[in-house]
């Protein structure tokens, strides 16, 4: 009973389309859209089958990774963060440290060591440097002598 | 014929999925094709949309829960994923719809008589110039011969609403056809 009603609103609304367009039209129209290329069907099928396989993989290859696996591969991400941000921290605090250090606290070993590997520092005659050095000490302590013996 | 229940559960429960899922694609594609195609015109563009809306099928079918008829369920993919394509479509045509204006008339030019050339191409630009809904609904009741229930539950509007699309789609053709 239902279906013959819509069957017959159908009709109805059809009949109102073909009073403005003449049915041959309509159904050139129609015709039209049927046009596809031969054997078109199975190869879509086919095309489909091939995307819906390759998606099918993608997908699969996504989920291997169990959540206790995502949540290892963030921690390790963070445990690398974390440590290169303090190695960079400690590295500038030896840096600070060093440029601290005054030259009266490196002891005279430490300056040898340093002196036998730079080769252009070792080439100095220190020799020539010390005496030259005693030898001004040994003037003034004369001057001294001399001005203490005057005032006396 | 294997029933459209049936291929889902067998889907939906892993069970030689791919044979499921063929045989329905088997059984429907032809409709689906066809309804896209009188939407798009292009058989290229159809033969996109199709394909998108089987993969996406795919990918939604194991959350189908029956509750309306797997055609009807199919009819509505189609229906969104081709108001998607015109959509964008509409965003990239607007400098080349004079050439395919023109292109409307010179394939015309050399089939049949020139008056009922003329008055095909007329029908074809009118059923062009509609809004997409309404356009979709037309297609449906006329050449489909689908109920307004349907028609509603595949556009996501009221038996109402779906029997207003038509009319109003009716009058703009009426409207555009006497222009010409």
């Amino acid at each position: 009973m239902n279906n013959n009603k819509e069957n017959i609103e159908i009709l109805n609304d059809k009949a109102l389309v073909e009073n403005l367009i003449s049915k041959q039209v309509l159904n050139n129209y129609e015709a039209k859209q049927f046009e596809v290329p031969a054997n078109y069907f199975q190869q879509f099928e086919t095309q489909v089958l091939s995307k819906v396989g390759k998606e099918n993989k993608a997908k699969k290859s996504s989920f291997f990774i169990p959540k206790w696996g995502q949540i290892a591969v963030a921690a390790s991400f963070f445990t690398i963060i974390a440590t290169t941000y303090l190695w960079l921290q400690s590295n500038d605090h030896e840096q600070t440290v060093a440029s601290n250090i005054s030259i009266q606290e490196i002891t005279t070993t430490e300056i040898d060591a340093y002196v036998n590997e730079n080769e252009a520092i070792a080439e100095i005659d220190w020799q020539a440097e010390i005496n030259k050095e005693t030898s001004n000490l040994e003037n003034i302590n004369a001057h001294l002598i001399k001005d203490t013996n005057n005032t006396q | 014929m294997h029933n459209d229940q049936d291929l889902i559960i067998q889907f939906q429960q892993g069970f030689q999925k791919e044979a499921a899922f063929t045989l329905l694609l088997k059984k429907h594609q032809q409709k689906v094709y066809f309804q896209i195609k009188r939407m798009v015109s292009e058989h290229a563009d159809a033969d996109d949309v199709a394909q998108q809306v089987w993969i996406k099928v795919w990918s939604k079918l194991d959350g189908f829960k029956m509750e309306s008829k797997f055609s009807t369920w199919l009819f509505r993919v189609a229906y969104n994923e081709t108001l998607d394509f015109l959509q964008k479509q509409k965003k990239q045509a607007t400098q080349s719809q004079s050439e395919d204006n023109l292109d409307y008339e010179n394939a015309a030019a050399g089939s049949d008589s020139p008056k009922s050339s003329q008055i095909q191409i007329a029908l074809e630009q009118a059923i062009q110039q509609l809004p997409e809904k309404q356009r979709f609904v037309f297609m449906l009741r006329y050449f489909e011969e689908m109920n307004y229930e349907k028609i509603a539950s595949i556009t996501g509007t009221s038996v109402g609403g779906a029997k207003a699309n038509f009319h109003q789609a009716l009058k703009k053709m009426e409207e555009i056809l006497k222009k010409d």
